[in-house]
């Protein structure tokens, strides 16, 4: 008798489930597509945030990152009109905006590691010459004051063993 | 000058010498000076801190139009991700800590979010009015305001209308708990920035 009841509990909210969706056609669309929306702006805020470390990555390596910084704040428009776009139940505007987002984001975070590689390289570049540099200046400062050195005491010495030595009165 | 007087002449300049060509190699590891930080402030309409308010009464009407400005300043030494959060406030909800750093537990009603180079400032327009209110007995409760010509709906509720404010948080992305927080670590402390307008609201037209 219990089975029996179940059985019909459960084949009446089958029932109502078919009737309320046969009658609104339109409301598994709306909640996938408000589904669809929310995941992707949370997948775009994702993109953001490693676009923004390979920036500050790039940075950080010696690269100028103000051309990047442009371009993410230009995505950060986008994705504050997509959020909005969301609050208003505007889906599709969002997913649109959305996908710019993304694409933006991925376009910074290529770039910007692109930019981090490059200013390594440039500043393993840099850092070698300056290091060489400083030796060999260091190098010739030692040789060249030590013969400089030699030289002028030589010059000193001679100079000074010339002078004749002048003989004074005491008229006192 | 003496020969020994010559030596010590010799002797400097290569010093002096070997000093300058090493120096920018010694400036590379050198660590930076100065603490960093963020300044943020709200200016008035007409970009100084004066004139928060149409005819500087703080009594606003619906419909009436506030322009602000938001001042940020990012002194951290590089770039960062930061997110501006306005949140609508009265008088006995509580506001951040200062101490702890610890933002108002009330909800966003608007964000703004931008990255921002090391030493930029940002100054950001910001306009908004109340768009509908209710009376609900003593009470005045905004139920929309327009933020920078966008609806948004609050249930921010005063007495009288009296006593409303916006508080603005600075919150900064940290790169270690891969998301956003409010303030910014310096070694181990945690600083914070944040302003409040206060504000009354009246439902006369």
């Amino acid at each position: 008798m219990n089975s029996l009841s179940k059985n019909l509990r459960c084949f009446s909210v089958m029932l109502f489930i078919i009737t309320f969706f046969l009658f609104f056609p339109g409301v598994p669309q709306v909640l996938g597509d408000e589904a669809e929306a929310v995941s992707r702006i949370s997948q775009a805020e994702g993109s953001i945030k490693a676009a923004y470390l390979s920036v500050l990555e790039a940075e950080r390596a010696g690269g100028d990152v103000s051309e990047l910084v442009v371009r993410l704040n230009d995505v950060l428009g986008y994705f504050s009109g997509a959020e909005r776009a969301l609050e208003a139940g505007e889906y599709d505007p969002a997913v649109f905006l959305v996908e710019k987002v993304i694409e933006g984001s991925n376009v910074v975070l290529s770039d910007g590691i692109r930019l981090m590689s490059s200013a390594e390289l440039y500043g393993e570049i840099v850092f070698r010459n300056q290091v060489v540099l400083s030796f060999v200046v260091v190098c010739f400062t030692v040789i060249f004051g030590f013969l400089g050195w030699g030289l002028f005491k030589g010059y000193y010495v001679r100079r000074l063993m010339g002078l004749r030595p002048e003989v004074s009165v005491d008229e006192s | 000058m003496s020969l020994d007087d010559w030596h010590l002449v010799f002797v400097s300049v290569c010093l002096v010498l070997v000093l300058a060509v090493c120096s920018p190699l010694v400036m590379a590891y050198l660590p930076r000076r100065g603490e960093p930080f963020f300044a943020l402030a709200v200016l008035g309409e007409e970009g100084m801190a004066e004139h928060y308010y149409p005819g500087d009464d703080p009594l606003i009407e619906v419909g009436e139009e506030v322009s602000w400005t938001l001042y940020l300043y990012n002194h951290m030494g590089e770039a960062q991700y930061v997110a501006v959060r306005v949140k609508l406030l009265n008088s006995t909800m509580s506001a951040p800590n200062s101490t702890s750093c610890s933002p108002s537990p009330s909800p966003v009603v608007y964000e703004v979010r931008r990255v921002m180079l090391d030493n930029e400032t940002w100054l950001y327009p910001f306009s908004w009015s109340i768009e509908d209110v209710e009376p609900v007995g003593d009470f005045l409760e905004i139920k929309q305001l327009s933020m920078n010509g966008g609806p948004i709906g609050t249930r921010a509720v005063a007495e009288g209308g009296s006593n409303y404010r916006f508080i603005i948080e600075l919150w900064v992305y940290d790169e270690d708990f891969k998301d956003f927080r409010f303030g910014w670590r310096y070694g181990d402390e945690l600083l914070c920035a944040w302003n409040q307008v206060w504000f009354n609201a009246t439902s006369a037209w």
